[in-house]
């Protein structure tokens, strides 16, 4: 299941605080499944730095953090500038539970391929390649309770 | 049917907020892009974002300052952020950055040697809070460098933050 959410950041918040969002959307993703919320979490700290860089960079207001984790595939924007007072909080992401497997693909704009290519190399959950478009189609077709108590107000 | 309208007023907070983020995000940038380590400045961003973003929010700030100190002693480059305030509170500017003159700014920077660190300074209108983790401190002297720019990296209702390099 596709998912997309947009993050507001500055002015709207920090790019610090828009990281912690990011993070925490992450990490609740993926919160009931079997996967150990200390790996994810280990993960996305390493990012720290980077994904605020990213953000005040403007670079995620085009190019997404995409997590993979069949049956979840969550595209993470952000919105800066003037958008970004007409951009909810967003919706933690439903689906998750069944997920077995995880990787976070990181969009790499040139000036930061040196730094982002460090901070992941020890984390095999992180990548820099092109993420998968789309989840396997078993583990799509998978039952899952949360999201199907959401649907309906899911976007 | 209804008809919702959003209107949000821009105050001083959502100006420093801004300014802090784009000056702070640039910085990164230029060490990235110069070869300079940046897991300090990763590991000092939260309360370095917040000073700046607290003292542009009290209009104190003047300038923040990136030095790079190489190997040799030598400091370059230099790069200055100095802070403009609307001289009326508050201007029809809006939340722009020129990430693209950005970019373009980079490629006239050169890779340093190897073991090159970097210092950050701000300098201030009169009085201004006191922040975690920032000292008084001096900058290294500037003489013999050349002021290669100044430009207007980031725009804002309340203040404009610009960009000078030095080398």
């Amino acid at each position: 299941m596709r998912r997309t959410r947009i993050v507001p950041a500055a002015p709207v918040q920090s790019a610090s605080a828009t990281w912690s969002v990011i993070a925490e959307l992450v990490v609740s993703a993926l919160e009931t499944s079997i996967i150990s919320n200390d790996d994810v979490e280990a993960a996305v700290a390493c990012l720290g730095g980077v994904g605020r860089s990213l953000i005040s960079g403007g670079h995620l207001d085009k190019h997404p953090i995409i997590l993979v984790a069949p049956p979840v595939h969550l595209s993470i924007y952000t919105v800066s500038g003037p958008d970004a007072f007409r951009t909810e909080a967003p919706r933690t992401v439903p689906g998750g539970s069944s997920a077995t497997e995880w990787k976070l693909y990181l969009p790499t704009p040139e000036v930061l391929v040196d730094v982002i290519t460090a901070a992941i190399q020890e984390h095999p959950h992180l990548s820099i390649d092109d993420a998968p478009t789309t989840v396997p189609s078993t583990a799509a077709a998978a039952l899952d309770g949360n999201a199907l108590a959401s649907l309906g107000d899911e976007s | 049917m209804s008809t919702h309208t959003h209107t949000t007023t821009a105050t001083r907070v959502h100006t420093a907020t801004w300014l802090a983020e784009v000056v702070m995000g640039t910085i990164s940038e230029i060490l990235a892009d110069i070869g300079v380590d940046v897991t300090e400045f990763y590991r000092d961003w939260d309360q370095d974002e917040s000073a700046i973003k607290n003292w542009i929010a009290e209009q104190s700030l003047k300038m923040v300052i990136l030095e790079c100190h190489q190997p040799n002693k030598r400091v370059s480059p230099v790069v200055e952020f100095p802070v403009r305030y609307a001289t009326s509170g508050v201007s029809d500017a809006q939340f722009t950055a020129s990430r693209a003159a950005l970019a373009r700014f980079r490629t006239k920077i050169q890779r340093v040697p190897a073991g090159t660190t970097y210092r950050l300074f701000c300098t201030f209108n009169g009085n201004h809070s006191s922040q975690p983790g920032w000292s008084p401190g001096t900058r290294a002297s500037t003489e013999g460098l050349i002021p290669l720019s100044v430009r207007s990296i980031a725009t804002a209702p309340h203040a404009t933050a610009d960009l000078r390099y030095l080398r």
